[in-house]
């Protein structure tokens, strides 16, 4: 196993990703898209439980990634449904259009 | 030593390149792909901090069932009514990246200014997979098993929600 690179470099690469996350998730305007900005910052704090688990005996760091990792894919399904249902009643999925309460 | 980190620049590369990439993007099935690649450096640099099982899980899991997912509802939800074309609209553009930059400077300035994380020593380990193994079915196994029950409920309700327009035609 390679054990070698420096944790700061992780927690740099998450930094960047987590940045990148949440400029996906302010600027678009499709919501499967805003989805995939979540995912990247769901990814990035992975990362950074996944570099500091490095060091630790148990791997509890490992362990919590794994259980964000299923969340997510949970999270990805129910959003992905809302959104269908949101598409069948707007025939539309910009956030900015989806703006009634009802009919 | 040295190739090693090379190797590691090269899979951050990976990682950070696509993203930035779907963000200036507008078309959308481009965007899913990009997240692919993305999350596939990620995995490289689970492999790198030793997370070997978490690699695999993160390939299987993401690229093989979130990225799916995510590519079917784009498939479900494609003409739209305003544009014919997949085309994924931004806004807030300038707010987006002053507050992206401000999160990043925040974030490396906490990084650097720490002190703590010379001190630490990696454990070095042939494979994690019988410790995350053992882990599951010991300390965690009570959270193994309510993810199971939560993974269970969270996938009937979204084929309640997603099919009930088509279980009200059906009546």
């Amino acid at each position: 196993m390679i054990n070698n690179i420096p944790i700061v470099h992780f927690l740099i690469v998450s930094a960047l990703l987590f940045a990148i996350g949440v400029a996906v998730v302010i600027t678009k305007r499709n919501a499967v898209v805003v989805l995939m900005g979540i995912e990247l910052i769901l990814n990035a704090a992975n990362l950074n439980l996944v570099a500091f688990s490095q060091s630790d005996n148990a791997l509890q760091g490992q362990m919590f990634a794994l259980f964000v990792i299923v969340i997510a894919a949970a999270e990805a399904a129910v959003a992905l449904a809302i959104i269908v249902n949101v598409y069948n009643h707007y025939k539309t999925i910009n956030l900015d259009k989806v703006n009634q309460l009802k009919d | 030593m040295r190739q090693e980190v090379l190797l590691f620049y090269l899979f951050a590369t990976l990682a950070v390149l696509p993203a930035v990439a779907l963000l200036v993007t507008n078309k959308v099935v481009y965007a899913a792909y990009l997240l692919l690649i993305s999350l596939l450096g990620v995995a490289a640099l689970y492999v790198f901090a030793g997370a070997d099982f978490l690699a695999i899980t993160q390939v299987m899991i993401y690229i093989g069932g979130v990225i799916v997912l995510l590519i079917f509802g784009i498939m479900l939800t494609a003409k739209t009514k305003d544009s014919p074309t997949l085309i994924v609209n931004s806004k807030n553009t300038a707010i987006a990246i002053v507050l992206a930059l401000a999160v990043f400077v925040v974030l490396i300035m906490a990084i650097l200014s720490n002190q703590f994380m010379d001190k630490m020593e990696t454990v070095v380990r042939k494979t994690t997979l019988s410790l995350v193994g053992k882990n599951l079915m010991t300390d965690y196994a009570f959270a193994f098993e309510a993810t199971g029950l939560l993974i269970l409920i969270a996938l009937i309700g979204a084929v309640y929600i997603a099919g009930r327009q088509i279980i009200k035609k059906q009546q």
